[in-house]
């Protein structure tokens, strides 16, 4: 009972807070709707007795609509970050295409024959629902993970606007560096 | 991304960037409700701002925001005014308050040797208090408190605390290499030397010209208080964030504007 | 473990409130006696700042996003609340969540938002200043404090907190991984924007994200950073200060005696040690913290494996 009332404000919550990201007139508020809409997310995946991702789900959408603020001040060019401003583009055909991506997902999902449940659920569904996922692809999967996390440090070097010949001037022998400011190292 | 159109009632002037509140707004004033502007100019009064070229390629928005007269830490009566693009200060003003009122030293009582002991102190005690020192800064304080008292013993307290100072590596590591200034830059800006160094070096150097002055090794004091330039203020802070540029006027040991007595601040 | 009933949740947020002023008085002891003034003043001054802030009237500034604002500065209190349900006092439990380790980790991810937010919401430059340089501070702290809350898990092979706490009988997990746990204090620290991790707030941006709070907002902001050091030193006792085990006193003792230590250190240390502002702590955090917390993670794994 109290896991069905759960599941609807959730759900509803999900829906409308999602909504409000286009409805609302500025980045932070879109931002932080978001946010909360994936908390939603988050809470009902713990219904579904995923505690590791349904947390998790909460801990990575938080911490990255914080870092979107970051970024949308920083890269959003002029104002409009800290303006208020619609979050629609193309108002009109926006809505058409997204209402018809919801009903159409949502009628896959109402009108899809669910298998009726065999067995009974394993002791840990974390482990379960990730080797159904990926079992012989796991060891991939995990290497994976470290190589887009190189991948991204590596990328944010090379697009730095700064070099170490910047810092360190073409002999790369100044020290200290010059930099705007100094860091708390002291390289 | 498009712009609201709906005419905005400018209800509030255009004073607001005056004050702190215009974070969204400053710089390029434009016309609430024009009509044909894309964009909604100034909403609750604030005009809109201006991005532009910075230090870190961003193109952040040019915001403006004053510094003084009156701020925790400040030489009170400098107002500096910023162009802030994120809180790096792209360009500065300064300016001073009441500039043609008589200062307050030519009564002679801001000649007398524990008066310039205790500014020294005050200013020390700010420096460290913006700097996140608040033990050594309470030190600080106290000592001027009891300079201003014309308690005997302060020359002990002093030494300890310029020792506790240089000692800390902290200290050291939180405000060295922080708005150095050159020999160029103080023949270019007819500084004080006493302001050569980052601003740690000011600091310790601020504690020894209070010692110097309790032990009475400096002849005339009025000379040995640093004359800085106003426009070599703004020089300073120019490039810097806003929390390196309140260390380092604060570090500038500026005191021809202090009121003889601050209030205490736990 | 026992899971008591819902209705303890309101002891558990007395306590914790309880906690909370105690951490304020002994911070108000603290700053009067450095201050050279008398000890009472510090005893009281809390108490009558929190009847000064509920009576105050709200500041309004200008174009500010009052809905934003109200709850960025509610809501570090909310994070210390939902932190504490699954720490463990002694055999009792609010939320026995199998992978509380990652709960924290969520609550404090909140920080984030909270104080971004409080330092949005004014509308006022020194407060954005604020809200950015504590982001700025996230971006340094937020991933060795995760690896460090690897190591005891690691350990532990569990998320679950209880079985983190069972797991130290011989040994506390503080003892051995070291900088995994100065790591987790330092940020502590920092989602509480307490001490060296203050800058968001400090004198240098004019009070930062609290340069324009006031009354009801105010109390609840500065409270909550009581409540989140508090909420973070009880959480570090089932994770690394061998949760209730010690001689003589009951396990439950244990605990708040544990938390009533830790906390002591955090709200002293805030006196001893300078601002980190953001500019300086970027690089320590990257440069040295991370290296340093993974090189603890890898010891442990190694350890950890040796033993099974």
């Amino acid at each position: 009972m109290i896991t069905h009332v759960a599941f609807w404000i959730l759900a509803i919550g999900a829906a409308l807070t999602g909504a409000a990201v286009f409805i609302v007139n500025s980045m932070a508020r879109a931002s932080y709707a978001l946010a909360v809409s994936f908390i939603c997310v988050g809470l009902q995946v713990l219904l579904l007795q995923q505690n590791y991702v349904g947390v998790v789900t909460i801990l990575m959408m938080v911490m990255e609509m914080a870092v979107m603020a970051v970024y949308m001040v920083m890269f959003m060019g002029m104002n409009p970050a800290l303006m208020p401003m619609s979050m629609v583009h193309d108002k009109r055909h926006a809505l058409a295409v997204s209402i018809g991506v919801f009903l159409l997902l949502a009628a896959g999902a109402l009108l899809t024959p669910w298998p009726a449940r065999r067995g009974t659920p394993p002791a840990d569904v974390t482990a379960a629902l990730g080797e159904e996922l990926m079992e012989p692809k796991m060891l991939v999967m995990a290497a994976v993970g470290v190589v887009m996390a190189a991948t991204i440090v590596a990328g944010v070097v090379l697009a730095a606007h700064r070099t170490r010949y910047d810092r360190f001037g073409d002999d790369l022998r100044r020290r200290p560096a010059r930099d705007p400011q100094p860091g708390g190292v002291g390289r | 991304m498009e712009h609201r159109h709906d005419a905005h009632e400018t209800t509030h002037g255009t004073d607001h960037y005056m004050t702190n509140a215009g974070t969204r707004g400053g710089g390029h004033a434009g016309h609430a409700g024009m009509g044909h502007g894309a964009m909604n100019m100034a909403p609750a009064g604030i005009p809109l701002a201006i991005g532009g070229e910075d230090r870190d390629g961003l193109e952040l928005d040019a915001l403006h925001v004053r510094l003084g007269p009156v701020l925790a830490h400040w030489p009170a009566g400098l107002v500096l005014r910023c162009t802030l693009q994120g809180d790096v200060i792209l360009d500065a003003d300064a300016s001073l308050i009441d500039a043609d009122q008589p200062v307050a030293e030519d009564d002679g009582r801001g000649s007398t040797r524990p008066l310039f002991a205790a500014r020294r102190c005050d200013n020390a005690a700010g420096l460290l208090e913006l700097a996140g020192f608040n033990d050594i800064a309470s030190h600080a304080r106290r000592l001027r408190d009891a300079l201003l008292n014309g308690d005997a013993h302060t020359g002990p307290q002093l030494d300890r605390l310029a020792r506790m100072a240089r000692r800390s590596w902290l200290l050291r590591w939180s405000l060295r290499r922080l708005g150095p200034v050159t020999d160029q830059d103080v023949a270019r800006w007819h500084l004080p030397d006493t302001l050569r160094g980052d601003t740690r070096d000011r600091l310790l150097a601020m504690l020894d010209r209070a010692a110097q002055a309790l032990a009475g090794r400096n002849g005339h004091l009025v000379a040995e208080q640093p004359r800085v330039p106003i426009d070599a203020v703004a020089e300073l802070v120019r490039g810097w964030d806003l929390a390196a540029a309140r260390l380092i006027v604060a570090s500038l040991d500026l005191d021809m504007w202090t009121a003889d007595r601050a209030v205490s601040r736990v | 473990m026992t899971v008591v009933p819902p209705p303890w949740a309101l002891a558990a947020a007395g306590l914790l409130g309880l906690l909370t002023l105690g951490a304020a008085v002994l911070d108000g002891v603290l700053s009067a006696r450095a201050a050279g003034t008398h000890v009472r003043t510090g005893l009281t001054r809390p108490i009558g700042e929190i009847a000064r802030l509920m009576r105050q009237r709200r500041r309004v500034t200008v174009a500010a996003d009052t809905l934003l604002w109200r709850i960025g500065g509610a809501g570090l209190l909310v994070m210390a609340l939902m932190i504490i349900t699954v720490v463990p006092l002694g055999k009792w439990t609010l939320f026995d969540l199998d992978v509380g380790v990652v709960w924290f980790n969520a609550m404090d991810v909140l920080a984030w938002a909270f104080v971004w937010l409080t330092g949005w919401g004014a509308n006022s430059a020194h407060s954005l200043v604020g809200g950015y340089r504590f982001l700025a501070h996230g971006l340094a702290y937020e991933l060795p404090l995760m690896f460090a809350l690897v190591a005891p898990a690691v350990a532990a092979s569990s998320l679950n907190v209880a079985t983190i706490a069972a797991a130290q009988q011989n040994l506390w997990f503080a003892v051995w991984m070291p900088v995994a746990f100065l790591v987790y204090c330092m940020g502590v620290l920092a989602i509480a924007v307490w001490g060296p991790f203050s800058p968001a707030l400090a004198p240098d941006t004019a009070g930062g994200v609290t340069a324009e709070l006031s009354g009801l907002d105010r109390l609840l902001f500065l409270g909550g950073r009581y409540a989140l050091l508090v909420a973070g030193a009880a959480f570090a006792v089932p994770m690394f200060l061998g949760g209730g085990s010690g001689p003589l006193l009951p396990a439950w003792m244990w605990v708040l005696v544990k938390t009533l230590a830790l906390l002591t250190a955090f709200i002293w240390l805030r006196r001893r040690l300078p601002a980190v502002r953001p500019d300086l702590f970027m690089e320590v955090g990257w440069v040295v913290l991370l290296p340093a917390v993974l090189l603890q993670d890898l010891l442990v794994a190694g350890i950890a494996l040796g033993r099974s």
